[in-house]
């Protein structure tokens, strides 16, 4: 429902399906990055660590600084998921 | 980077005791710009339709609604994890090169484990290919290996020309021990 000012009200009903939805995505987004992870890791580790840099664009791209870019992606994510549903949710 | 201190204990799959890691590389960063690209593209689409549809207050029925934007939440997130599978893949493919052999591992999230691996000194001849403007301008190329009777392809190689003369100076190395291994045999079998 929308106030002439166009600020959305939400009834009871409303609202706690929007937490229901974005909770549901929240926990979708973490099973599926966590999982990506997990399996990026096992096989990462059996080739070769880049602790060290390479001369390249990606000489920056350690494995802790690729989980710190994981963690930022997830809360991307998350972020737009419920800055979205907040304004667009009926 | 050649063999330091700080890179010699290095362990990887399939490494023998005796080799002596040397440098490893990624494929080129402009392998992942296409995927970069789609992924903006979609995100551009997603917002822009979930605007055009959602943002204009136009639509009002509440089911319908939350159909959509379930929907568009689904491609938006099926765009992110591509990538993010894109980005593995890409992190996965790895050259190890050491005094010994030149690794290429392969390797996706649950579907592909390859490892190949070729002795240094067994190669005959060592091709270094930049066609384009991009590729010359970037450094990146692709390197031919031709072994007796296999060829090792190596497409990508960031810092080419650095590459291709490590590679042919370990090529070296390596026909030099093997052939005083050689000679040793030689001498000790000699009467």
């Amino acid at each position: 429902m929308f106030l002439s000012s166009g600020i959305r009200v939400y009834n009871g009903q409303s609202m706690s399906s929007l937490w229901i939805a974005i909770g549901s995505w929240i926990v979708f987004i973490l099973l599926i990055e966590g999982t990506m992870w997990m399996l990026f890791n096992r096989r990462f580790h059996q080739i070769c660590l880049p602790n060290q840099g390479e001369r390249t664009f990606f000489s920056y791209y350690t494995i802790w600084r690729n989980r710190l870019a994981m963690i930022l992606h997830i809360s991307f994510l998350i972020a737009v998921i419920v800055i979205a549903y907040i304004f667009l949710w009926p | 980077m050649m063999i330091s201190d700080r890179t010699a204990g290095y362990r990887f799959q399939g490494k023998d005791e005796e080799e002596h890691f040397q440098f490893y590389f990624h494929q080129h960063w402009i392998r992942m710009l296409w995927p970069t690209f789609r992924l903006i593209l979609w995100n551009v689409l997603i917002v822009a339709a979930g605007f055009a549809i959602l943002g204009t207050g136009s639509l009002n029925e509440p089911y319908i609604r939350q159909t959509i934007l379930l929907i568009l939440t689904a491609f938006f997130l099926l765009s992110h994890f591509e990538y993010l599978d894109r980005w593995f893949h890409y992190l996965l493919y790895v050259i190890v090169v050491t005094d010994k052999k030149l690794h290429r591992i392969k390797k996706t999230l649950i579907t592909t484990d390859d490892h190949e691996s070729t002795d240094l000194w067994v190669i005959q001849d060592i091709h270094k290919r930049q066609h384009g403007i991009i590729q010359n301008l970037l450094g990146y190329g692709s390197l031919i290996l031709e072994a007796q009777e296999t060829e090792v392809r190596v497409h990508f190689t960031p810092l080419i020309s650095q590459r291709y003369e490590q590679l042919m100076h370990l090529r070296e190395l390596a026909r030099t021990r093997i052939a005083s291994i050689e000679e040793f045999f030689r001498q000790g079998k000699t009467p």
